[in-house]
């Protein structure tokens, strides 16, 4: 992608967002069928993230159905500075997938404490500004910065739905070693996002 | 205040923004943020990138049916929604400012559905003096305490009190009451109505002080049987449902529940879910009953 054309895609992303939170406004305001708006324009990412965690059609099927109904109930409580509705509306999904595989696997006790929701993040202001600009094959191109093992680390982390605790046992890892596998992989993407390596904030 | 330190809070980060901590883990860090003073920059930092892992995923179409599913849904509730905001209404119109509270003494409806009573029987009185109690303490939340005292006496409509062990748990749910009450009635306090989506029947009051401290008290619940609970859920602004405790109710249909250190926004939404087993991660549909709080004073 060009610089010009990268310009044109960050300002037609961020046009996007400004859309994006009309209509969260208008289903706030009351205009419940605006969800629709939403889902045509999510629906594929959506139902793509479900997949890939559940591996199972109709757990996918429900999992976005839960997302987009969630999304539809807290539309009044969208915080703009919690990042773009898509990362929103894929936060809810990713956490909504998480737990239906969670639930469905025998072998993880869940303890009697729950699950919370997904955790509000607050995006720093270079993020904003690449947030719009990168699309799908950026991204991919990003994650191939990361070695072999980083990459798994944050695969097993995102969408298996385990614990740091259980990949360590199943790939026969220290903890210690998942976990800075996992640090240093997030850091290393973000310098390939970015472009520059943040300050400070060294992996333990 | 939380169980973790700042410094465990930074060891756990990139579990933590990658979901892959386990739930008493994601909890506890959540806490700690939730009152740290320190921005913990790293958690924005590793986390800023998790939403393009979620958008390296191939796009994937769902089925056609999906979409009709979701609207159905969105319907259904909009419609129980509908429902219990008019029985909220109806339930403080009628009441008005509740200064009064309610009036001479009558005989209690027998099984009232709180629906019901509000837009039809709402100028029954106690048969017990809890509302002349209300009315004399000159709430700031007038209104409130004039609820609970209509849902204490829709409550006590429906049972025997002639017998001494109905009488006991009519006690006990005043007490439940008066425990709401005394939480709504902090400064700062808020409160909720909660009522059933779909029909009459259970209904109840939540309150939730500054500090966190949640109380709830709920008449005409189904019995719960073997393992079944029900869940209590707090809905924060921008949030996700986030399960407060269950209690199991009895043959009397009452169910109380007292928590700490429940999320604290304004316009909570709180509802009641039955589940099968306690520790349900997020609720099962629908609603059992819900409301949304509001500062009482």
């Amino acid at each position: 992608m060009s610089d010009t054309s990268a310009r044109v895609a960050g300002r037609l992303n961020s046009a996007a967002d400004d859309a994006d939170r009309a209509v969260l406004e208008a289903i706030a305001g009351g205009d419940h069928g605006a969800i629709e708006v939403l889902y045509e324009r999510y629906k594929t990412m959506a139902y793509g993230l479900a997949l890939r965690i559940t591996g199972d059609a109709s757990l996918a099927d429900d999992v976005v159905q839960e997302a987009f109904v969630g999304a539809w109930r807290n539309a009044g409580r969208y915080a703009t500075e919690r990042g773009s509705v898509k990362t929103w509306l894929l936060a809810i999904v990713h956490h909504r997938a998480i737990d239906a595989i969670r639930r469905r696997r025998p072998t993880t006790e869940l303890p009697e404490h729950e699950e919370a929701p997904p955790p509000s993040l607050t995006l720093p202001d270079v993020w904003s500004e690449v947030a719009g600009r990168l699309d799908r094959e950026e991204i991919l191109g990003a994650l191939a910065t990361l070695s072999a093992v980083q990459r798994e680390a944050l695969e097993l982390g995102y969408f298996s739905g385990l614990t740091q605790q259980e990949i360590a046992v199943r790939t026969n890892t220290p903890l210690g070693t998942v976990k800075s596998r996992m640090r240093l992989g997030l850091l290393q993407m973000r310098r390939a996002l970015v472009g520059t390596p943040p300050d400070g904030g060294e992996p333990a | 205040m939380s169980s973790l330190s700042c410094e465990q809070v930074r060891d756990l980060a990139e579990g933590f923004v990658l979901g892959a901590l386990d739930p008493v883990q994601t909890h506890d860090v959540r806490d700690h943020l939730a009152t740290c003073t320190d921005p913990h920059a790293e958690i924005d930092e590793l986390g800023g990138v998790v939403p393009y892992l979620a958008e390296s995923v191939e796009p994937v179409e769902p089925p056609a049916e999906l979409k009709g599913r979701i609207t159905a849904a969105i319907e259904a509730e909009l419609r129980a929604g509908r429902r219990a905001d008019a029985a909220a209404d109806r339930l403080i119109s009628s009441l008005g400012a509740g200064s009064k509270g309610p009036a001479a003494p009558a005989p209690a409806p027998a099984a009232a559905p709180v629906e019901t009573v509000v837009a039809e029987r709402a100028p029954v009185a106690a048969p017990i003096d809890l509302a002349a109690e209300r009315a004399r303490r000159r709430s700031p939340v007038r209104w409130l305490a004039a609820i609970a005292a209509v849902l204490v006496i829709a409550a006590l409509g429906t049972w025997n009190i002639g017998l001494s062990s109905q009488l006991s748990t009519a006690q006990q749910h005043q007490a439940a009451v008066d425990h709401v009450l005394a939480i709504a009635q902090e400064s700062g306090g808020q409160a909720a109505i909660l009522v059933p989506g779909a029909g009459g029947g259970p209904a109840g009051l939540a309150a939730v002080a500054p500090d966190g401290t949640f109380a709830l008290a709920m008449h005409g619940l189904p019995a719960t049987t073997g393992s079944q609970v029900y869940e209590a859920w707090v809905i924060a602004p921008s949030g996700s449902p986030v399960p407060i405790g269950s209690f199991a109710v009895g043959s009397d249909g009452n169910g109380a529940l007292s928590a700490a250190r429940v999320p604290v926004a304004s316009g909570l939404t709180v509802g009641l879910t039955r589940e099968p087993n306690a520790g349900a991660t997020t609720p099962t549909l629908p609603m059992v009953v819900s409301g949304v709080t509001a500062q009482g004073s």
